[in-house]
């Protein structure tokens, strides 16, 4: 195989034109979970194996002083563990923004209606107000880390408005919701307990409806779950 | 001395399952299943017995509010003015959409006292005083002009 430079491989694969940064272009690294980062590996990986775009958006409420959420890399980096090592798929962060906005509140706290897999046929105002943010970086499927919604048991949540695919995870969450959700919209995973490709006891599973409790880290999918993930329209190859 | 939890009915394991989620699409079964000994064991849960989790408690009050049952809605009442604000805010939204009389003005015979979403945020915000309504307007209350017009719960205390 030819040798070709991290510019042709950033240009022809990612879509980033000159000046490439390796940490944001492309690792696709926008936060802080330290570990080595291996540039031949990540432009194999950018060559050989399909990917889907996501953007980050950090919610604050206005007034916040606060940045990016501070595991969004951690969690980030916990998706693409389990993504490419059970489906051979990577996840590739675009972008990571912090919006800053009374849309929610002083306290961000989110209205939402219920959280049916996938299409949110009756958003709140508050629900469509959130997924018009990070729109248009570059993703169809963005990514909000908000304060959480009214019940402040419920840590993540994948219904989106129609044509805005994405999902919201609280602060403070599981290693493993983000990976959780991402899962629910790129495919429509549902839990093992609404699947019937995949045991009601599965708890070592990334769609158990817990991720804390998810046994044996780092969490299993299966083939027929990577396989919803592959025939995802969104997800593209170099 | 027997607990809340001695006393609660048993919890099937798809109930107890969708209580421990913390996804939220987790309790979306429990809706459109609604069967109704989850009901009877949801509202054991609504209680402030130490031998309750609270996880169990929000996600039972999220859960009723979402059920439309409106005979939950004093249980509701009953429990809210002794959780804590955050938990306060879950149950408010509940009866806000079962928006029934009770979960509006409670039983309190001929003394009737609104408890809207209003109230309950002057509740949580002493003192808070609610911005002029515009004509027209209808209010979360459901009051319209020229009163006050209920601030959004999540609006800073004034």
């Amino acid at each position: 195989m030819a040798t070709l430079s991290v510019r042709t491989i950033a240009a022809s694969c990612l879509g980033r034109q000159p000046p490439v940064s390796l940490k944001r272009d492309v690792f696709g690294v926008y936060g802080s979970n330290p570990q080595a980062r291996s540039l031949r590996a990540q432009l194999d990986l950018a060559q050989t194996k399909p990917f889907i775009r996501v953007a980050l958006v950090t919610v604050r409420p206005t007034g916040s002083t606060e940045g990016a959420y501070v595991n969004l890399q951690r969690d980030l980096d916990s998706a693409n563990q389990v993504w490419q090592q059970e489906c051979g798929v990577w996840i590739y962060c675009v972008d990571s923004i912090v919006a800053v906005t009374d849309a929610f509140g002083a306290n961000g706290i989110l209205d939402q209606n219920g959280c049916p897999l996938g299409i949110q046929d009756d958003p709140t105002a508050e629900e469509d107000a959130l997924f018009d943010l990070g729109r248009g970086r570059g993703a169809d499927v963005v990514c909000y880390f908000i304060a959480g919604s009214s019940n402040p048991a419920l840590a993540g949540c994948a219904a989106y408005p129609e044509g805005r695919r994405g999902f919201w995870v609280m602060f403070g969450s599981s290693q493993w919701m983000f990976a959780h959700e991402l899962t629910h919209v790129i495919g429509l995973n549902p839990h093992p307990n609404q699947d019937p490709e995949v045991p009601d006891n599965d708890q070592d599973n990334l769609m158990w409806p817990t991720p804390g409790a998810i046994t044996n880290p780092p969490p299993d999918l299966r083939d027929v779950q990577c396989g919803r993930i592959h025939d995802d329209d969104g997800l593209e190859s170099c | 001395m027997s607990s809340a939890a001695d006393q609660q009915p048993p919890l099937s394991h798809a109930l107890r399952l969708a209580l421990e989620s913390d996804c939220a699409n987790g309790v979306e079964d429990v809706l459109r299943e609604r069967r109704p000994e989850d009901l009877a064991a949801l509202r054991s849960l609504v209680s402030v017995d130490p031998t309750i989790k609270p996880s169990h408690r929000q996600s039972a009050v999220y859960l009723l509010g979402r059920w439309p049952d409106p005979d939950s809605a004093a249980l509701i009442r009953d429990v809210m003015r002794r959780l804590d604000e955050r938990e306060r805010i879950n149950a408010v939204d509940s009866l806000g959409r079962l928006g029934n009389d009770e979960a509006r003005y409670g039983s309190h015979g001929g003394n009737a006292r609104p408890l809207s979403r209003c109230a309950a945020f002057r509740g949580l915000c002493p003192g808070a005083a609610a911005r002029p309504r515009r004509a027209g307007e209808v209010g979360r209350d459901g009051g319209v002009g020229p009163g006050g017009l209920c601030p959004r719960l999540s609006r800073p205390c004034p």
